[in-house]
């Protein structure tokens, strides 16, 4: 009997070490392990033995059962993995075929800078404040420290209704606004974004352009912290190296005014064709708030003072992006929107 | 301002060169915008005599002249110049030499003539625009003492630097040359020095021989005039030529350089009258009065509206103030007796009269920005010194000075009291008293202590200052900007957008998201795009704002609506073979108020606009697809449903520029946003595009985006499942599919969770007018697991609902 487990054994499990499907190795499994099987058969001949050999007997049959068991298994994984391996092989693709390409959208390069712009700004704790676009002549100008005929204010240089209502040639109208609307009240912490319009058109100036202006009203704002703040603009904007310089400007609405210089991004300062050679590249207007301004608006220059600036978008987003020819911008040609 | 850096050095010596002296001007806010070279170059260029000047044979205008060029032998030239002549002293460029544009002068031959050299015009030579002839030099040299063959450049003292500066409109005192020099003395810390205005007065007083009125003080706070006789007109001197062609005016003889001079020096325009052309040997100073006439020097005949100022003689004007002389009373060649006008005219009357009869002038500009009324009689006494040192005239004695009744105890000086702490609050310096004084000094402003502040007297050429913030000001700009500490204020508030402000970016993002391309198209557009519309008559977006000044008609009025912008922008894609577009906008449009529209701030509404146009190319694995109505509706619903509203609803729309049976209107919760749909054939071909575009305009006005920021959307996951049943359901097609939706799900109620259309089939053998609909049916439950038969039931009410409402049938 224990010659002829042996010989099963050996048998079973060549049998199962050959078998090349799963189908062949349940006919196997049948064969010696079910009801009719050849390890059951032998099984039941352990009636015949004595109750000293059965208990020793039936350790080896059980053993040999689970050898073959076992075998069969082991086998059945092999073959499962090598039939997934090979479903996986016939399953391959040719991966240089280019991806589905999904639709893509793009945001307009001006609105993605006033939004950046904007976020500098709101950073440093400035709410942002918005109003129309087509003024009263007393917002955009009188209210400004530009009353009629003043030779500042050119009636070439805006696009007029009549003479009390115009499209605001600057934002600064809703510095006005907002001052008239705080009614004193302080701080006032404000930028102003948004589109304005100028009798000019070629290639560095539209007739539409967008601006983003601010303003800072407080006990005592000084135009040191105008320098700081437009400083820290400058760093967020376009580089922590960059340094800013000020120049002595006049704009009928601050004093003492001054424009803003970044030092240029492209060489550092060493002068190239974007800085024209000078390391330095205009950015934008700003000054301490003209005390006429403050009064005007119901604020008390000897209690308050105040500072603003003013830059255009198109500016910032041409030198940051390196864009040359302004009408790219209202071209509005898909492959350009598309690279932003 | 064209600043000639040996003109200011009859003032002071900077001790900088030219190129220094601008930059100082620019850290002290005048802008030097370059620094011109004059007469450098002209090596070889010399002085030349015409010997003689004979026609070319067989040409209408060429002549060979012999030149002598101080070369020994004579000089062959064939000269083309309509004014060339034997005798003439002229600038001739000989061989070799180099000429500013480039041109290299060599022997060559014109219709078979030698020609060994150029006789030169001013404009050929870099020095002025003058190309009507050569440069004639008779007249710069006394008789017999031409420099035969010398350089022209240091024949004539041409080699100078001219400083462009860019002033800005508050330092206009700075377009007179003595200011620029106050204001270089002041930077470079060297003494300043005015110029000596003596002179002898041997005639009679002025006051004698003319009388001046002035009716109103207002249009002319100052007239002060002087008398100089016996004139001879002529060439100016040759400096003075110099110094008028650098600052960029023409030299025309010695009165009207010898006015355009003291301007240029003193920031005072001068007039000059032939004083024996004056009737009644009398000025009358008034307002014109509406309809006058007269005819100014440029032969124009000019009517009066009633706002210009005018200078009259007894009969008559003779000269429109501050803007132009009239024709008879003209300095010429036969005038020997010039009365000098020296004003100061209402700055608003000049620009309003300058403005609207077109002639602005190097002397209406500085009116308009003001001159100084203390320094009127300055500039005359100036102009008489110089007409009787060049011209050979003899001055009157005096002059006669009629001054606004406010200056009859002379020209006070203002003083501003300036106080140091201020100085240093404003700035956020730590600016000492004594270095702030010092700035003042240097400025040469007068000075007087006061308990913490110092009372500063401003001199009268320094109209812009009248404030302490003025004076502040100069503070900065003389100690220098790179002095201005760099912090950052000391306040606490917290910034950030309004919900209004951050639900619009969100709106921008949820577009792109949906893959469109932002576009920023302009506000004014052509009143001819009702017409591409095919808007009718009275449609209300024919009535627009209009500006009254637009750089052109298709720039004119303010667009109510934002697809003109969007559809040129698609043209001009499509013209470019860019054929897959998806398009939007964000921006106002305006809608003129009611009344009074031009005097009226129009109603400015936020509007989203979208254009789809052509579709996606095939690009392996995706087939080509073209944009239709339903990809334009559901982007919309998309990007609703992502900011959390309520489901949009459509109508039928009824527009002029839409495809009748492929348009929408839009509803939210009842409000009318705008509309979507298929352009119209003609709209389309009138903005000549190809294929069917599909636009969109909604409106977003506050109250909608008020709603939509406070909107908050539950985002709790479903606590059971849901059992899903399909329903394919066959009728008419005449029923809105909308309708049928809309019935389904009020009869699934309240198990029926959503209803998704996954198939339309209206083909053989579907019959013909009806179409069959299948949709997928979700029902779920809050409160437990749904069963069996409750699904079973709720779909068999959808059925029966369907056949009783629509005869729609189970398919």
């Amino acid at each position: 009997m224990r010659q002829q487990l042996a010989e099963i054994e050996a048998r079973a499990l060549a049998a199962v070490a050959a078998a090349a499907s799963a189908e062949q190795l349940a006919e196997l499994r049948v064969a010696y392990l079910g009801k009719k099987g050849e390890l059951t058969a032998v099984s039941r001949m352990m009636g015949g033995l004595s109750a000293e050999e059965r208990p020793a007997m039936g350790a080896l049959v059980n053993q040999t059962k689970d050898k073959v068991e076992q075998a069969l298994s082991a086998r059945m994984a092999e073959l499962r993995q090598a039939e997934q391996a090979a479903r996986l092989a016939a399953e391959t693709i040719d991966i240089s075929l280019p991806g589905r390409a999904p639709q893509r959208g793009s945001r307009h390069i001006l609105s993605l800078v006033q939004e950046q712009i904007e976020d500098i700004f709101i950073g440093l704790g400035y709410r942002i404040a918005e109003g129309p676009e087509v003024e009263y002549d007393y917002f955009a100008f009188e209210a400004l420290n530009l009353p009629p005929d003043h030779p500042a204010r050119d009636m070439q240089d805006s696009f007029y209704f009549s003479e009390r209502m115009l499209l605001r040639p600057h934002t600064s109208p809703v510095q006005v606004r907002t001052m008239q609307k705080m009614q004193g009240e302080l701080p006032v912490k404000i930028i102003s974004p948004g589109v304005v319009y100028r009798r000019d058109d070629d290639a560095t100036h539209s007739p539409m352009f967008h601006q983003v202006e601010g303003l800072l009203i407080d006990k005592r704002v000084t135009f040191a912290d105008l320098n700081g703040t437009l400083l820290a603009f400058a760093r967020q904007m376009f580089g922590e190296e960059r340094q800013i310089r000020l120049r002595p400007s006049y704009f009928p609405f601050t004093e003492p005014s001054a424009e803003v210089d970044i030092s240029c991004f492209n060489c550092g300062g060493a002068g190239c064709r974007l800085c024209k050679g000078t390391g330095w590249i205009e950015i934008l207007g700003s000054g301490e708030v003209h005390p006429h301004v403050l009064e005007m608006s119901g604020y008390d220059p000897e209690a308050c003072s105040g500072f603003a600036f003013g830059m255009g978008i198109e500016r910032v987003a041409m030198l940051k992006y390196g864009i040359t020819d302004m009408r790219l911008l209202f071209d509005n040609d898909i492959r350009f929107l598309h690279s932003f | 301002m064209q600043v000639s850096y040996n003109w200011l050095k009859e003032y002071i010596d900077p001790g900088v060169d030219a190129a220094e002296l601008g930059r100082l001007y620019t850290a002290a806010g005048l802008e030097l915008d370059e620094v011109v070279s004059r007469g450098r170059g002209l090596e070889g260029v010399v002085v030349a005599r015409v010997l003689t000047c004979d026609p070319v044979a067989g040409s209408d205008h060429l002549h060979l002249c012999t030149v002598d060029a101080g070369r020994g032998a004579p000089l062959h030239i064939v000269c083309g110049a309509p004014n060339v002549a034997a005798g003439q002293l002229v600038a001739c460029a000989t061989v070799g030499a180099t000429l500013p544009g480039g041109f290299t002068i060599s022997e060559k031959k014109t219709m078979g003539l030698l020609s060994q050299g150029m006789l030169c015009s001013q404009k050929e030579l870099g020095l002025a625009d003058d190309h009507s002839g050569i440069w004639v030099l008779d007249g710069y040299f006394a008789d017999g003492t031409a420099p035969i063959g010398m350089d022209i450049a240091s024949a004539l003292g041409l080699i100078d630097d001219v400083l462009v500066i860019e002033l800005t409109p508050n330092r206009s005192d700075c377009l007179g040359m003595l200011n620029c020099a106050r204001e270089a003395a002041a930077l470079t810390g060297r003494p300043f020095t005015a110029p000596d205005l003596s002179y002898a007065e041997e005639g009679p007083a002025v006051a004698e021989e003319i009388e001046i009125q002035v009716e109103d003080p207002v249009l002319c706070p100052r007239y002060a005039a002087r008398l100089v006789k016996g004139v001879r007109i002529a060439p100016s001197p040759l400096w003075m030529q110099n110094y008028l062609l650098a600052a960029g005016m023409r030299p025309i003889n010695n009165v009207v350089d010898i006015s355009n001079f003291v301007m240029l020096e003193m920031n005072q325009p001068l007039h000059t009258f032939d004083y024996q052309t004056l009737a009644g040997k009398q000025i009358r100073v008034r307002a014109a009065r509406a309809g006058e006439t007269m005819q100014t020097l440029d032969g124009k005949d000019r009517i009066f509206r009633g706002d210009e100022i005018l200078i009259c003689d007894a009969e008559k004007p003779i000269c429109v103030a501050g803007v132009m002389g009239g024709m008879e009373t003209e300095v010429t060649e036969a005038t020997t007796d010039i009365l000098i006008e020296a004003a100061c005219f209402n700055p608003v009357s000049i620009r309003r009269a300058s403005r609207r009869l077109g002639i602005p002038s190097e002397a209406s500009m500085r009116f308009e920005k003001g001159v100084d009324v203390a320094s009127c009689d300055l500039a005359a006494r100036r102009a008489a010194q110089l007409l009787v040192k060049y011209c050979g005239g003899i001055a009157d004695r005096g002059c006669v000075d009629v001054c606004a009744p406010k200056y009859a105890n002379g020209f006070t000086e203002r003083t501003i009291s300036l106080r140091p702490a201020r100085v240093n609050e404003i700035l956020g310096t730590e600016f000492t008293a004594e270095e702030i004084a010092a700035v003042m000094r240097r400025l040469s402003f007068g000075l007087d202590e006061l308990p913490g502040a110092m009372l500063v007297r401003i001199p009268s050429y320094r109209q812009d200052i009248t404030l302490e913030i003025d004076l502040i000001e100069e503070v900065a700009r003389l100690m220098g900007y790179d002095r201005i500490p760099q912090t950052l204020p000391l306040n606490e508030s917290a910034g950030g957008r309004s919900e209004r402000q951050k639900l619009l970016l969100r709106l921008k993002n949820l577009c792109v998201a949906q893959g469109l391309n932002e576009t920023v198209n302009y506000s004014f557009i052509s009143p001819r795009e009702s017409d591409r519309l095919r808007l009718a008559g009275n449609h209300p977006w024919r009535d627009n704002l209009t500006i009254t000044n637009p750089l052109s008609e298709e720039q004119s009025v303010m667009r109510q609506t934002l697809l003109p912008g969007l559809l040129n922008t698609t043209s001009r894609n499509q013209s470019r073979r860019n054929l897959d577009l998806r398009l939007f906008e964000i921006g106002n449009i305006f809608v003129p108020a009611a009344e009074a529209k031009a005097e009226t701030q129009p109603e400015e509404v936020l509007t989203l606009g979208v254009v789809l146009a052509g579709g996606r190319e095939a690009a392996w694995p995706q087939a080509a697809e073209v944009y239709d109505f339903y990809h334009m509706k559901g982007l919309l619903e998309a990007i609703f449903a992502e900011l959390g509203t309520e489901p949009l609803t459509f109508d039928r729309a009824n527009e002029e520029y839409l495809h009748p049976g492929r348009s929408a209107e839009v509803r939210l919760a009842g409000m009318r946003l705008g509309v979507l749909g298929e352009l119209h054939p003609e709209t389309a071909a009138a903005y000549e595009l190809s294929g069917r575009v599909y636009v969109a305009e909604l409106a977003l006005p506050a109250a909608l985006l008020s709603a939509l920021a406070a909107g908050n959307r539950p985002h709790d996951l479903p606590k059971y499942p849901a059992s899903t049943r399909d329903i394919a359901v066959i009728g008419s097609a005449d029923i809105a599919a909308a309708a049928i939706e809309n019935l389904i799900r009020e009869a699934g109620a309240p198990y029926l969770r959503s209803v998704r259309l996954f198939d339309l089939y209206d083909k053989p053998p579907v019959p013909a007018g009806q179409r069959s609909l299948a949709y997928a049916l979700q029902f779920r439950s809050d409160t437990g697991t749904l069963k069996d038969k409750e699904v079973d039931e709720a779909f068999e009410r959808i059925v029966q609902a369907l056949a009783e409402n629509y005869d729609y049938r189970l398919r």
